[in-house]
C-alpha cells in the first residue's frame, strides 16, 4: 500500500519557460529509459525475488522512481506553464502541443507513447538485476545528454540530482546482485532459478 | 500459549489497520470533494486516531510497516520477511 507525500523529492522552481526543453525532457518520463518504465520494472520484479534484502531494494527504489516521475512531470509543467500560441509554433514543442496541449503525457522525445515493452520482468533474479543495472546506466546517459542541452540552472540542478540517483541505484543493484550470487553456487550461478526451481518458500 | 496470544494480537492489529486504513482512504476521497463537511471531518479524526494507535502498537511489537519507522538499533528490520505479497506462512 502506498501513501502520497505532498512534496517533491528535490525542489523545482523554474522562472523561465522553455517548451523546446520540455519536448526532450519528456523522454525521461515516458521514453525507453525513463522513470515510469523504471518504477514499473522494479515494482513488477519484486514479487518473485526470493531474497528479502533484494525485495526491499526493489520496493524502495521502485517507490523512489514514482517520485522521479513526479519531478520530470513538474519540469514539463513548469517549462510550459502559461506559454502562448506564438511560443508553441516557434519551436519544437508544436507536435506535442497538437496532441496534448499542455497536458503531461508519458511519451518519448520522438513522440512514441509509453509502452511496457520498454522493460522486462523475467522472473529470474540474476537476469532481472542485470536488466536493472543496465536501465540505470541508460537513464544516466539520457540525463547526460539532456544536461548538454540545458543552460538554465533552475532546470540543471534537478536533472543533476536525478542523474546522481541513477548512479546510487546502480551501486545498490550491484550490491543486490552480489547478495543473490552469494546464495548461489559460485561454480555455476545458473544451475537453477531460485525464483522457480524451488517450492516458493524463502 | 504466549506465542499464540502474541500471534492473535498481531492478526487483530492487522485487521484494525486494514479496516481503519481503508476507512481513511475512502474518507480522503470523500473529503477531497467535500472539504468543509463536518461529519466527514469528524469521522476522519476518529479513524485517524485509531489507525495511528494500531500502527504504533504494531510497529513497536511486530516491526515496521513504513521504512521510516524502524526502531531497531542493530539491524534494519525493514528488510525482514514476510513481504505483504507473500501471504501467510503458518
Amino acid at each position: 500500500m502506498w501513501n502520497y507525500e505532498k512534496r517533491l523529492q528535490y525542489p523545482i522552481n523554474i522562472k523561465e519557460t522553455n517548451p523546446k526543453l520540455a519536448a526532450v525532457i519528456v523522454d525521461q518520463l515516458g521514453g525507453p529509459d525513463g522513470e515510469l518504465g523504471a518504477a514499473l520494472r522494479y515494482l513488477s520484479q519484486r514479487y518473485t525475488m526470493p531474497y528479502k534484502e533484494v525485495s526491499a531494494i526493489l520496493t524502495d527504489i521502485g517507490s523512489e522512481e514514482l517520485g522521479h516521475c513526479e519531478m520530470i512531470s513538474t519540469l514539463m509543467y513548469q517549462l510550459t506553464k502559461g506559454i502562448n500560441t506564438g511560443e508553441v509554433v516557434d519551436n519544437d514543442f508544436q507536435a506535442y502541443y497538437t496532441t496534448h496541449t499542455l497536458g503531461v503525457y508519458p511519451q518519448s522525445a520522438g513522440g512514441s507513447a509509453f509502452t511496457a515493452a520498454y522493460f522486462q520482468s523475467k522472473g529470474d533474479p540474476i537476469t532481472d538485476l542485470h536488466e536493472d543495472l543496465a536501465a540505470e546506466q541508460k537513464a544516466r546517459v539520457t540525463y547526460d545528454n539532456l544536461l548538454r542541452l540545458v543552460g538554465d540552472s533552475d532546470v540543471r540542478e534537478p536533472l543533476k540530482f536525478l542523474r546522481a540517483r541513477e548512479i546510487v541505484h546502480f551501486q545498490r543493484f550491484g550490491e543486490a546482485l552480489r547478495i543473490v550470487e552469494d546464495k548461489l553456487n559460485s561454480k555455476n550461478f545458473y544451475a537453477f532459478n531460485p525464483a522457480f526451481d524451488t517450492n516458493g518458500c524463502r | 500459549m504466549a506465542g499464540n496470544m502474541n500471534m492473535k494480537r498481531k492478526r487483530d492489529l492487522e485487521r484494525i489497520i486494514f479496516e481503519t486504513g481503508f476507512a481513511l482512504n475512502d474518507l480522503v476521497l470523500y473529503l477531497d470533494t467535500h472539504p468543509d463537511c463536518p461529519n466527514g471531518l469528524a469521522a476522519y479524526n476518529e479513524y485517524k486516531k485509531a489507525y495511528n494507535a494500531a500502527i504504533n502498537e504494531y510497529t513497536d511489537n511486530y516491526g515496521p510497516m513504513r521504512s521510516t519507522d524502524v526502531n531497531t538499533d542493530n539491524y534494519f528490520s525493514w528488510v525482514n520477511d514476510p513481504w505483504p505479497w507473500e501471504g501467510w506462512c503458518e
